[in-house]
C-alpha cells in the first residue's frame, strides 16, 4: 500500500494505491473516492465479522468514532481510495509497530491487522484531559492515519514533555502522562488560561495538534443565534 | 538668533523611505533652520529641507503631520502637540500659511475626537453607577416577588453553618444548645407576643437558646432566631432584651438576607457579562472584594432593623427608648466583627441618633412595662442541667449531670459580664 | 530565541525555541505545547485596571504569560481560530491591532489601550484597539489569512476584513456604494483608510462565518 498526504494541514486528504488483496479500515464517511475495484464491507468489528465486535462497537461510539468501521478491499491491482475527515484539519501517517493510543476521533484509517480498541483513561484523566473520555489504542504493525483540527506536528519526548489540554492527538504507550498545572501556582495556571496540562514523561512519540475545537468554538459560539 | 531654543526641541517621529529596512522606522526630530533632521535608532539620519516639505495631517488620531518631499520618498512625521508651533518657529515663515491649515483641521479634529472620548467615559461612569444601582435596586426590587418559603429553606440551609461559625467564635468545637423549656418557652412567648406586631405576622418564629457567654442574638432567614446566654446576662431590664430580639425579627421581616444574597448575585453576573472569566477572578479572591464592596448594604441594613424595631416595640406597648440604652451599653471590647446585633460598633452614635430621631417623630402614646420575669429567666439558666459529657467529674471518678452553677469556669465568666 | 510560524495560512503557530535568558510573553490561553524545562509565570496583562480595560475593550486575556527557561525548550503557541499569524519587528514604531488579534511579543514591546474612536466602534472595528510599541518583535493572528498593503492615498477595506494598521493611516467609515447598494450588495459599511502606510488585512472574518452557520440552522 503506498499513500500520499496532500494539501496539508488544512483540508488534507490522503491518496491510497492498493494492490491486489490489500484492505484499509476507516472510520465511516472517510471514503471520499475510489476506483471501481475497490469492495466495500461494513462491520462493527473485524473484517468479516470475526471476533467481538459488539462491545468493540459500542466502546468506539464513547470514544467520538462511529460504531461501524469501513474495510476496503482492493480485488485487483492498481486501485486507489481517496479518504479524507470530517472538519478541516491536518492528516498525518504514523508507521506502527507497537501501540499507538489515539485520541478519541483523532483515528482516520488504519491497515487491515492493526488492533482497534476504545479504552478508558481513568477518571482523572478523562475529566481533566481535554479530550474525550475514551481513547483508542492501536496496535499491531502497518500504516496507520491520524487526523485533527489544526496543524499535527510530531514531537520525539525524551524525558518531558508538556502538553495544553485538548492538543493531544496520539502518543505511544512507551509515554506516561499525568494531568499538572501549568505554571507553579494552581492559581496562576487558571488565570493564565492554561489551566491544567497534560505532562508527558518517558520516551516515544507524541503528535499535538495546533488548535482545538473547544477554543474555536467558544470564540464562536457566542456569535451564534440560540436554537 | 533663537538658534539654540529650537535646537533643543527634540520629538519623537517616525520615517517612511525606501532606504530603510522594512521601509519605516521610529525616529527622534529635530529643526534646524534649514529643515528637519531625522535621527534613527541605529545611527542613520534623514534630511528634508523646508523649501521641499509639503505638509499634510492625517493618521489614526487625526492629528498626526506628515512632511513629505515632492516625490514621497521620503516623509517625516510627528504627532506631538507641539510639533507644529516648532515648526513654525524653525522654518521662520516659509511654511506659514501651509501650517495654519493644519493647526485648524487638527484642532476641529481633536476637539471631536476629544468629545467622542470623554462623553465615552462619562457614559461608562454613569452606566457604571447606573449599573450598580441599577443591580441593587433591581435585587430589592425582585425580593418581594420571592415567596417565604424560600427564606425559609434557605434557613434551614445555613442552619448548620451558621451553628459552625458561633462555635468558631466561642472556641468550641461544636455549639450547645440549652433545650431546657424554663428557658426557651419564656424566650419563645416573648417573641410570638411580638411577632404579632411585625410586618409579617404569620412568620413564626423559632428561638433557639446557645450557651455562650458572648452577649448577641442572631436571625437566620426564615424565623430561626439564636438567642446567646450572654445577651440574657448582660440586659439590664427585660425591655432591653425585647428591643434586641426586635431588631432581629426586623431583619427576618424585612428579609435583609435575601437582599444580600441578591445583590452579590447580581453583582456576579455583571462581572461575568463584563469581563467573562470570574472563574480567574474569584481565583484571586475578588470574593473579598464583592463582599468589602457589599459590606456597605449591611449598615443600611443594621439602620432599618433598628427603626422597624423601634416601630415593633411602639406598637406593642413598649418605650422604644429603651433600644438606646441598650446599644449604649454594649460593651466595645472586641467583640467578633461577624456578629450581628455589633457588626459596626464605630457607627454606634449614628445608630442611637437615628433611632432617637424616630422616637421623637412617633405619636405619643402610653408605654408599659413589659411583663416579663427576666431573674427568673436567669435562674432558670443557671440551674439548668447540664449534659453529662459536659460535667466535670466528681471524687469518684463517675461523670454525673449537675447543676450548672456548679460548672465552675462558666461561674466566673458570668460573674464578670454582669459585672460590666 | 528563534521563532518560526509553521502552518500558515489555515492553521498557523509559532514554534518557539527559547534559550536560557530568552523571554517571550504571550496572552492567556496561547500555550499549545512546550517542553519540560520551561517555566511560566503569569500576571496582570498590565496592571490590574488595564488589564480590565483590554479584556472589555480590547478583547484581550485579563492575565498574560511570560515564558522562560533556565535551559532551553521549545515552546509551541496558537490561537483559539484557525487562521494566519503574522510576525512583525518594531524598531520604535507603533502599530495598531484589532481586538483579539495580539498573540504573542518579546519583552521589549509595550502594550497599550487607544481609543479608535465611535465612528470605528459603529464600524464594527471596535470602540478601542490595542497599541503595541517599542523594540522587538509581535505576533498577532485572524480568522483566515493576512496580509499587508502599503497604502499611499485613499483605499477601501470591508469592515471586519482590518486587522492591523500602523498609526500614520487615518481611518474613516463610510458606506460601499449607496444606500442600495449598500444594503442589498452585501457590502454594507466599510472602511475608508488614508495613508500613508501600511495595513494589514484578514481574507476572511469570524461574523462572516457566524452569519453563513446562522443561516444553516434557521
Amino acid at each position: 500500500m503506498q499513500h500520499e498526504i496532500v494539501a496539508r494541514p488544512a483540508a488534507s486528504v490522503v491518496k491510497l494505491n492498493l494492490d491486489a488483496g490489500e484492505t484499509i479500515t476507516c472510520e465511516v464517511g472517510a471514503m471520499l473516492a475510489m476506483s471501481t475495484g475497490i469492495k466495500v464491507e461494513t462491520t462493527s468489528g473485524k473484517k468479516g465479522g470475526k471476533g467481538g465486535g459488539l462491545m468493540k462497537g459500542l466502546k468506539r461510539m464513547f470514544s467520538g468514532e462511529n460504531f461501524f468501521l469501513n474495510h476496503f478491499t482492493a480485488d485487483r491491482a492498481g486501485q486507489t481510495l481517496i479518504l479524507g475527515p470530517q472538519l478541516m484539519g491536518d492528516v498525518v501517517h504514523h508507521n506502527l509497530s507497537g501501540t499507538l493510543v489515539v485520541q478519541g476521533s483523532s483515528w482516520l484509517a488504519s491497515e487491515e491487522g492493526i488492533e482497534i480498541d476504545a479504552s478508558w483513561q481513568g477518571f482523572g484523566k478523562a475529566l481533566f484531559s481535554g479530550e474525550s473520555m475514551f481513547w483508542v489504542k492501536c496496535s499491531g504493525h502497518g500504516d496507520l492515519f491520524l487526523n485533527s483540527f489544526g496543524a499535527i506536528y510530531e514531537v520525539n519526548v525524551d524525558g518531558g514533555f508538556t502538553v495544553d489540554t485538548g492538543h493531544i492527538v496520539a502518543f505511544e504507550d512507551t509515554l506516561q502522562f499525568k494531568i499538572g498545572k501549568a505554571g507553579a501556582s494552581l492559581i496562576g495556571s487558571f488565570l493564565g488560561g492554561e489551566g491544567l496540562v497534560c505532562k508527558f514523561t518517558g520516551q516515544g512519540k507524541l503528535y499535538c495538534q495546533s488548535h482545538n475545537p473547544p477554543s474555536f468554538g467558544a470564540l464562536l459560539g457566542p456569535k451564534l443565534k440560540a436554537r | 538668533m533663537f538658534d539654540d531654543d529650537f535646537l533643543d526641541g527634540e520629538f519623537e517621529g517616525g520615517v517612511f523611505s525606501k532606504d530603510i529596512d522594512g521601509g519605516r522606522a521610529g525616529a527622534s526630530i529635530r529643526m534646524d533652520d534649514l529643515g528637519l533632521i531625522a535621527l534613527l535608532s541605529d545611527g542613520e539620519q534623514f534630511f528634508l529641507s523646508y523649501s521641499e516639505c509639503n505638509l499634510e495631517i492625517g493618521g489614526a488620531s487625526g492629528r498626526m503631520v506628515f512632511c513629505r518631499n515632492d516625490d514621497r520618498s521620503l516623509t517625516i512625521f510627528c504627532e506631538d502637540k507641539k510639533f507644529t508651533a516648532a515648526l513654525e518657529r524653525a522654518s521662520g515663515g516659509e511654511l506659514l500659511e501651509r501650517l495654519e491649515e493644519i493647526n485648524a483641521t487638527g484642532r476641529r479634529r481633536s476637539l471631536a475626537g476629544q468629545f467622542g472620548f470623554w462623553g465615552f467615559l462619562v457614559g461608562c461612569a454613569l452606566l457604571l453607577v447606573g449599573g450598580w444601582y441599577g443591580i441593587l435596586w433591581g435585587a430589592r426590587a425582585a425580593v418581594p416577588h420571592v415567596p417565604f418559603t424560600v427564606d425559609q429553606q434557605l434557613g434551614e440551609a445555613v442552619y448548620e453553618q451558621a451553628l459552625d461559625e458561633v462555635a468558631q467564635m466561642t472556641g468550641e468545637e461544636k455549639v450547645t444548645l440549652i433545650e431546657d423549656d424554663a428557658v426557651r418557652l419564656p424566650l419563645q412567648k416573648l417573641v410570638d407576643d411580638l411577632a404579632v406586631h411585625s410586618r409579617m405576622p404569620q412568620v413564626k418564629f423559632q428561638v433557639l437558646v446557645c450557651d455562650t457567654e458572648i452577649p448577641n442574638a442572631v436571625a437566620l432567614p426564615g424565623g430561626r432566631m439564636i438567642v446567646f446566654r450572654g445577651l440574657i446576662d448582660l440586659v439590664e431590664t427585660p425591655e432591653e432584651l425585647l428591643a434586641v430580639l426586635a431588631h432581629e425579627m426586623s431583619h427576618v421581616t424585612l428579609r435583609h438576607h435575601l437582599q444580600s444574597i441578591g445583590e452579590s448575585i447580581g453583582v456576579i453576573v455583571a462581572l461575568d457579562i463584563l469581563v467573562g472569566d470570574v472563574g480567574g477572578l474569584v481565583a484571586l479572591g475578588a470574593e473579598a472584594l464583592r463582599a468589602a464592596a457589599l459590606m456597605s448594604k449591611s449598615r443600611e441594613h443594621e439602620h432599618e432593623a433598628d427603626l422597624e424595631g423601634v416601630r415593633m416595640l411602639h406598637k406593642a406597648g413598649i418605650d422604644p427608648a429603651h433600644a438606646i440604652g441598650m446599644l449604649e451599653s454594649l460593651p466595645h471590647g472586641d467583640i467578633p466583627d461577624a456578629l450581628d446585633w455589633l457588626s459596626s460598633h464605630p457607627d454606634i452614635e449614628e445608630r442611637v441618633a437615628a433611632i432617637r430621631k424616630l422616637v421623637d417623630e412617633l405619636p405619643p402614646r402610653a408605654y408599659s412595662p413589659l411583663d416579663f420575669d427576666l431573674e427568673g429567666l436567669r435562674a432558670a439558666m443557671r440551674n439548668r442541667v447540664v449534659p453529662a459529657e459536659d460535667a466535670p467529674e466528681n471524687k469518684d471518678g463517675d461523670r454525673k449531670k449537675v447543676n450548672a452553677a456548679d460548672a465552675k469556669p462558666e461561674n466566673e465568666k458570668r460573674e464578670e459580664a454582669l459585672a460590666r | 530565541m528563534e521563532a518560526e510560524t509553521r502552518n500558515r495560512p489555515s492553521f498557523a503557530n509559532i514554534k518557539v525555541d527559547l534559550g536560557a535568558g530568552d523571554r517571550i510573553i504571550a496572552e492567556a490561553g496561547a500555550m499549545a505545547s512546550m517542553s519540560s524545562s520551561i517555566n511560566v509565570t503569569t500576571r496582570w496583562n498590565g496592571g490590574c485596571f488595564g488589564a480590565f480595560l483590554r479584556r472589555i475593550f480590547g478583547g484581550e486575556t485579563l492575565f498574560v504569560n511570560e515564558f522562560t527557561t533556565a535551559s532551553q525548550g521549545e515552546l509551541v503557541l496558537t490561537q483559539p481560530m484557525p487562521g494566519d499569524i503574522e510576525c512583525i519587528e518594531l524598531k520604535g514604531t507603533t502599530l495598531f491591532l484589532q481586538p483579539g488579534a495580539f498573540l504573542a511579543c518579546e519583552p521589549g514591546v509595550n502594550l497599550g489601550l487607544g481609543w479608535a474612536g465611535i465612528a470605528s466602534f459603529v464600524g464594527g472595528e471596535g470602540l478601542f484597539r490595542l497599541k503595541v510599541s517599542g523594540n522587538g518583535k509581535i505576533w498577532f493572528g485572524a480568522y483566515g489569512g493576512i496580509f499587508a498593503k502599503e497604502v499611499e492615498g485613499e483605499y477601501v477595506v470591508d469592515t471586519g476584513h482590518l486587522v492591523a494598521y500602523e498609526p500614520s493611516i487615518s481611518i474613516r467609515m463610510g458606506m460601499a456604494g449607496g444606500i442600495f447598494s449598500s444594503f442589498f450588495g452585501g457590502e454594507g459599511l466599510v472602511t475608508r483608510v488614508t495613508g500613508p502606510g501600511r495595513i494589514y488585512m484578514q481574507s476572511r472574518s469570524l461574523d462572516g462565518l457566524a452569519a453563513w452557520t446562522n443561516g444553516q440552522i434557521w
